[in-house]
């Protein structure tokens, strides 16, 4: 591998989605300084169109890369699903330091969308404006660093650019979450969210210097080449097992899967709606896809190195169960939420400890059903809780009755959190559970689990609904209004959480989560043989 | 045969109601008329249906066997990571599934009545009635465990909410209480589901490996890929197989109900408001019944067959049959005590079902027509009772029978309903249970334990028909306020009990209906409940 500029030049056009954020991003920070209003106004509009463009740019141009021009949802089976920086080399799937593959182009396409509605939402916030105040014109470059951040994990392939990307929406969503909001609780959320975040950092980048320190390389393909060879893991022993381990915990406080997953509902607790959605939906999302090259890349099939999968097995089931156990005792809708998205991340570890090519794609099904859901249930209970006042489950009583189709609304994404058909939360539960069975016996107890945790899930979700519909709080019955605007979007995304169960969206997002995976199948494990796929 | 429309019609007509009571402005009349049009023109379509039906073709384990057969993919998708899928939206129905279809739509019909007679009741009612009534006998015609999932799905949530409409701390407890168990059984068969799905390969001799959700391709032993985890192999069922099939009966134990799923069951009877009970009372078991059978029994009857799930089945059943008939005995609440009896009727349909031969599967078929027939008398009497006294409360009358003749002699009726006296539909119910309870020896002792369940329903019954209509009337100073029912209050109870007479009088026709399907299906249990007949693929 001999790159020159004149490589990265040609091949820089292949980035144009996340060269786009970037160049929106400065814009966004330098407009508002230049004309000197701060309302946020333009950078709002820059954030949306940013972030639309970046979509659009990644259907035209990154899309066409994978499996020799196929679509995303082509039929073709490519040998690799690869486009890497240093165009040119003749190596297999992910030399490069960044690469566009289906797995990231799948999550960044769903980011795409989830920061469009966010920030849709931000610009017409009535809460956002009143806790941000000055600070509004802040939130919307954040929200772009933030995504642009994302978008780094999504395509990064090696250490250095893996810590960049983890770094950057850590730095932004640090930002979002002391803008905007001025109350003293959000202020301890991003003390809480700092510090957290920069343990974790700390140890990730230890964790980082080891690995490199043992293997002399940063690059995903190459550790595990290097890996890969005759006794290698008996000459790296347990300083291999403690760098994995550490960057691994840098991976889960990004997921926050437990023991790490205290910021999340702290965050979801203290920041306005539309952010709370968007810092967890593109900390799972892009965290996923990060974890599962990393690890997938690295230790192809957990099946060489050390055996990953126990504990990674583990992690999931503490995620999900302690985030569902403690989403049962809280009596903040908003931190409920949290611990409910905490869970969600319980189930998506679990397909990542499976690392078949089943698993990853039910992954990526389950992710669409996370996004949608996710973002259904904030931006609902956004437009509750200004009209309660407060995010408390008590002072939400008889809300549903007030407003009948927002409560609608929300009770759909409460059920899609429980896996109750036909939401995409049941249609990402029942694909995963597919996938824990295909990957072998010894992933029963993982899909087991998976499917009781839709009990807690569901008690947390009858609570709310309980105060929403059955509780008489205040005897008015009069129709609260809501915007007509508010209602489309909300409706829109209701009908999301609703349609992916029903046929051609079912198709359609199967067909793309599994022509995803195609790139990665050389690394992933063949559940029922026991090796790695095609072998 | 063009009748492919019909069932989907049976959906879309509730269906469309719901649209409209959505989209209706104002708490009009309109709404109320609209709901009533539709579950009338449910019912007629169910009616047309049993008129053209055809008596001949057994269907059970064979898709062309049955009937009104509809039929689209779903999602039909070649993909590397999780082979060929197959999900189909096939509806269809047999012998078996036919009577189910035309009970649910009488009883959605019935609940409906009630609703548009309650004040209180507004568009969320009858749109959540609607829902239900769709989620309900979606999962009776569906051939594809993915849509039956769906509609189970649909009606759990309907029904939650339902549950809880009157809006007071008992209602809120009670359809929690009901969620928190559905999705016990939910998560139960989505596990079961996704196992056996996997394990499928509804393509043996093809070159991709096809994995389908279709119930009648996953009866057929060859569309087992061998080698996998549910795979039956010469030696017997295997222990995945054993927990596969427990999960699905627990999964659908949960509506039927069953002990020790069944304590939902009574309080969401006695909390729910009367549309509600109506449906949850009568509906939700025939399902979980149904379930029992099409889903849990035929696509492993090997499992029953083999490993002592027959006893542990008709054991529980007889358990229930004994529990539920000790509570209804020392219950006060008479919709309790209707709850708890129904509960003991719906064992017999468990034990018919576990028998495994033709008399029980009619018989359970049969008793589930009584049971949705009587539960339905049961709660449209008290229901009316209940709209007399108010707030007075029903329990420990006596003495109804001189001022509400009417009244008393109808719920005689009921009690003889759910007792399967001859004479009425109960009987064939019981009769073809027990007797095919006691044609399978291994049964012996757990039908004699059923029998004296049935002594203390006996007793349970007794004990509410005198604590209502006999005994001395006690005075209370509003008492002479009661009146007996009204021609109108009479539509219901007495169309309900003319049908469960003529069944009763003259179950030929029916017989004849359920027959082939209960004959197949018996044939197909027993074949390929041997461990040889599975080895060898043999399809009787």
């Amino acid at each position: 591998m001999n790159p020159d500029l004149s490589t990265v030049a040609v091949s820089a056009v292949n980035f144009l989605p996340e060269l786009v954020l970037a160049v929106a991003f400065l814009a966004a920070t330098a407009v508002p300084a230049l004309r000197g209003g701060a309302s946020g106004r333009v950078a709002g509009w820059l954030a949306l169109l940013g972030s639309l463009a970046a979509g659009v740019l990644i259907v035209v141009v990154q899309i066409p890369l994978l499996s020799d021009g196929a679509a995303l949802h082509g039929r073709s089976v490519g040998s690799f699903n690869a486009e890497w920086l240093f165009k040119g080399s003749e190596q297999p799937y992910g030399f490069g330091m960044v690469m566009v593959d289906g797995v990231g182009v799948f999550a960044k396409l769903l980011l795409a969308f989830a920061s469009c509605v966010c920030t849709i939402v931000a610009m017409w916030s009535a809460e956002l404006r009143a806790d941000a105040g000055r600070r509004v014109g802040m939130v919307f470059p954040l929200v772009l660093a933030l995504l642009l951040g994302a978008f780094v994990m999504c395509g990064a392939n090696d250490l250095i650019l893996m810590y960049a990307g983890l770094e950057c929406t850590a730095l932004a969503a640090y930002g979002l979450v002391a803008a905007a909001r001025r109350t003293a609780r959000a202020s301890e959320a991003a003390m809480k969210h700092v510090v957290l975040g920069g343990v974790a950092s700390a140890v990730l980048l230890f964790g980082i210097t080891l690995l490199y320190g043992l293997l002399g390389t940063t690059n995903f393909a190459e550790l595990g080449l290097l890996l890969g060879l005759p006794n290698s893991d008996n000459a790296l022993g347990n300083p291999l097992v403690i760098a994995t381990i550490m960057i691994l915990a840098g991976l889960c406080v990004k997921i926050a899967a437990a023991p790490f997953h205290f910021w999340a509902p702290d965050v979801a607790e203290a920041v306005p709606a539309p952010i709370g959605a968007l810092i967890s939906v593109v900390s799972k999302c892009a965290g996923a896809v990060l974890a599962v090259r990393f690890l997938c890349v690295v230790f192809p099939g957990y099946m060489q190195g050390f055996d990953l999968a126990p504990v990674l097995g583990g992690l999931a089931a503490l995620t999900m169960t302690l985030g569902n156990l403690a989403a049962m005792q809280q009596t903040n809708v908003k931190r409920m939420l949290g611990y409910a998205t905490v869970a969600q991340g319980g189930v998506m570890l679990a397909a990542i400890a499976a690392a078949t090519p089943a698993a990853i794609a039910s992954l990526l099904i389950a992710l669409v059903g996370y996004v949608g859901t996710t973002l259904l249930a904030f931006i609902a209970l956004e437009r509750m809780a200004v009209h309660a006042g407060s995010d408390e489950i008590e002072d939400l009583r008889g809300l549903g009755r007030r407003m009948p189709l927002v409560g609608a609304a929300f009770s759909i994404a409460m059920l899609s959190f429980a896996a109750l058909p036909p939401t995409s939360g049941f249609i990402g539960r029942l694909f995963v559970l597919t996938a824990l069975f295909d990957a072998g016996r010894g992933y029963l107890w993982l899909a087991i689990l998976c499917a009781a945790n839709a009990l807690p899930a569901l008690y947390c979700a009858l609570r709310v609904l309980k105060a929403l519909y059955a509780d008489r709080g205040s005897e008015r019955r009069d129709r609260l209004h809501v915007g007509a605007g508010r209602l489309l979007l909300i409706g829109l995304l209701c009908a999301a959480v609703l349609v992916v169960a029903m046929p051609g969206a079912l198709g359609t997002v199967v067909g793309a989560a599994d022509d995803a995976v195609r790139g990665l199948m050389p690394y992933l494990r063949d559940g029922a043989a026991g090796t790695l796929v095609g072998h | 045969m063009d009748n492919s429309t019909l069932l989907v019609l049976l959906l879309c007509l509730p269906l469309a109601g719901l649209a409209a009571v959505l989209v209706l402005p104002g708490e009009s009349a309109a709404i109320r008329w609209t709901g009533i049009t539709a579950v009338v023109l449910q019912l007629l379509v169910a009616l047309l249906i049993c008129v053209l039906f055809d008596a001949r073709p057994a269907g059970v384990y064979d898709q062309a066997g049955m009937q009104f057969t509809a039929q689209a993919p779903w999602l039909d998708l070649n993909t590397v990571a999780f082979n060929t899928i197959r999900i189909d939206f096939l509806l269809g129905i047999d012998g078996l599934s036919m009577p189910l279809v035309v009970l649910v739509s009488f009883i959605a019909a019935a609940s409906m009545m009630v609703a548009a007679r309650a004040r209180s009741a507004g568009r969320g009612v009858f749109a959540l009635l609607l829902l239900a009534d769709v989620g309900i006998t979606g999962a009776i015609v569906s051939l594809d465990l993915f849509l039956i999932m769906l509609f189970l799905g649909l009606a759990h949530v309907a029904l939650a909410f339902l549950i809880g409409g009157q809006r007071n701390e008992r209602g809120a407890a009670a359809a929690m209480k009901f969620s928190l168990t559905a999705a016990f059984g939910g998560a139960c068969i989505v596990l079961a589901v996704a196992a056996i799905v996997l394990c499928s390969n509804t393509t043996p001799h093809g070159s991709t490996v096809t994995h389908a959700f279709n119930l009648t391709a996953l009866m057929n032993a060859e569309h087992m890929a061998s080698g996998a985890l549910l795979a039956p192999d010469a030696a017997g069922c295997t222990t995945l197989r054993q927990i596969a099939f427990w999960l699905l009966l627990a999964g659908f134990a949960v509506m039927v109900p069953m002990v020790p799923l069944h304590a939902w069951f009574s309080d969401a009877l006695e909390a729910a408001p009367l549309e509600a009970a109506v449906l949850v009372g009568g509906a939700v078991p025939t399902v979980g019944g149904y379930g029992i059978l099409r889903v849990g029994i035929l696509l492993f009857p090997d499992v029953l067959m083999q490993s002592g799930a027959m006893e542990a089945l008709a054991g529980i059943a007889a358990a229930g049959i004994v529990l539920a008939g000790l509570r209804a005995s020392v219950e006060r609440s008479p919709r309790r005590i209707a709850a708890h009896l129904l509960v003991a009727q719906m064992g017999f349909v468990v034990l018919g079902f576990t028998s495994a031969g033709a008399f029980g599967i009619n018989g359970a078929i049969f008793q589930l027509i009584a049971h949705g027939l009587a539960s339905t008398l049961l709660l449209l009497l008290v229901g009316t009772l209940e709209s007399r006294v108010g707030e007075h409360g029903t329990a420990e009358f006596g003495g109804l029978a001189r001022l509400m003749p009417r009244f008393s002699a109808l719920l005689f009726v009921a009690t003889l309903l759910v007792l399967g006296v001859p004479g009425l539909v109960g009987w064939w119910g019981l009769l073809g249970g027990l007797m095919g309870a006691f044609a399978t020896e291994r049964l012996h002792p757990w039908t004699f334990a059923a029998l004296i369940g049935l002594l203390f329903a006996m007793i349970a019954a007794a004990r509410l028909i005198r604590s209502l209509a006999f005994g001395t009337l006690r005075t209370r100073e509003w008492l002479p306020t009661l009146s007996d029912l009204t021609p109108r209050e009479m539509i219901g109870p007495v169309a309900v009990s003319i049908a469960a007479l003529l069944l009763g009088l003259w179950p030929g026709p029916l017989f004849k209906v359920i027959g082939a399907g209960a004959n197949a299906a018996a044939t197909y249990i027993v074949m390929h409940g041997s461990a040889a007949a599975s080895a060898l693929n043999i399809t009787p």
